[in-house]
């Protein structure tokens, strides 16, 4: 005599299998926090320029896009975002204590200056510096003599932001 | 005659489970974009603007009697050597109104202590602003907070170092010369004004 099919397992309901997603959800949250609280608005609108080391600062104010000069230990070059950064002035004439102001790098500037005015724009007032940490203070003074001397009578530094100070 | 039993005990209790999946799809979206758009390093700009310098004339200027009265120049001074850090007010050489700050024993300058000797200037010798008045900046187009002090150049200070000290030390020194955090844990100005120049 046959057996009687099973009651129990004619029952059973064939539920395709569901991954438990509890934990991934879990990191998921935590990274959307993460990248929430780190989330800047307003863009990074000045890229720190490669090679050099930033000095750290307690300021807080946005960086804006505006002419800008790279200053390694090995010279001063034109930022140039994309392409590779132009030598302006070099090695030599910046340890030249003879100079209280840069002569290639004046003619640089006055040749942006010159080239917004031929444009019928106004005079530009202001320069953005990336120095790294290490260069000499009379090398930073030469440039800011110099960048006043062409009408830049606004020179700022990019820096990394200390976060500790603010907290 | 008993009642049929009721079929409803023998219904399956479902066991609901709410689907995530929109949610990860959402997450998952999210956290792409926020990738691609976030910034790991943060940057920022210290302005430097070029000041007018305010100097004492031969007998011009006050000589270090820190009465003050308006147009007389605090002329307050940083000096950043291999050494050490010094600060004067008046031209002084010593007593009160100059201090110096050697390094640290581990080869670091003392910026905590050049502070709160700066604090001491702006509480004890320089005061409260005299006049506050709100003047709207031409260049920025924002409305900025100007306020004066008895001392013509009471938000400025003449910074200088030796030729060789590395522009983190400038940026450091610029930074302890702005502002400072006072006992309520509230930003101050201290001497937002730099000049930089060469060493004397």
């Amino acid at each position: 005599m046959a057996f009687a099919p099973s009651k129990g397992k004619k029952h059973r309901f064939d539920k395709p299998g569901i991954p438990n997603l509890t934990s991934m959800i879990d990191i998921m949250v935590v990274i959307l926090l993460f990248l929430l609280k780190s989330y800047s608005a307003s863009g990074v609108l000045v890229t720190p320029a490669e090679g050099i080391e930033l000095p750290t600062s307690t300021v807080t104010n946005e960086p804006i896009k505006v002419l800008s000069l790279v200053v390694t230990n090995e010279g001063v070059y034109e930022d140039l975002s994309e392409k590779a950064d132009r030598l302006i002035e070099d090695f030599a004439s910046l340890q030249n204590d003879e100079y209280v102001e840069l002569p290639q790098l004046g003619a640089f500037l006055n040749q942006v200056q010159d080239r917004s005015r031929s444009l019928g724009r106004e005079d530009r007032h202001t320069i953005t510096i990336q120095g790294d940490k290490t260069i000499p203070y009379r090398w930073v003074l030469k440039i800011i003599n110099t960048c006043a001397g062409a009408g830049f009578d606004k020179v700022d530094f990019v820096v990394l932001k200390d976060s500790k100070y603010r907290g | 005659m008993a009642f049929k039993p009721s079929r409803k005990k023998k219904r399956m209790v479902a066991n609901y489970e709410i689907n995530l999946m929109p949610f990860m799809d959402l997450c998952c979206v999210i956290v792409t974009v926020l990738l691609a758009s976030s910034k790991f390093v943060e940057v920022a700009l210290l302005e430097y603007a070029t000041p007018t310098v305010y100097e004492s004339g031969t007998g011009g200027g006050s000589q270090g009697d820190g009465s003050g009265s308006v147009g007389e120049l605090l002329e307050l001074r940083v000096n950043v050597t291999y050494r050490a850090l010094e600060m004067s007010v008046f031209n002084a050489t010593t007593g009160d109104n100059y201090a110096s700050f050697p390094k640290k024993s581990d080869g670091n300058y003392d910026f905590e202590a050049l502070r709160k000797k700066l604090v001491d200037v702006k509480e004890r010798v320089v005061g409260p602003p005299i006049t506050r008045s709100q003047q709207r900046n031409p260049a920025t187009g924002q409305v900025e907070l100007l306020e004066q002090y008895k001392f013509s150049d009471g938000d400025q200070v003449r910074i200088s170092a030796e030729g060789d000290v590395p522009l983190q030390t400038l940026v450091r020194i610029l930074d302890t010369c702005r502002e400072y955090k006072d006992n309520r844990g509230i930003f101050r100005p201290l001497f937002p004004s730099p000049a930089l120049g060469q060493i004397q």
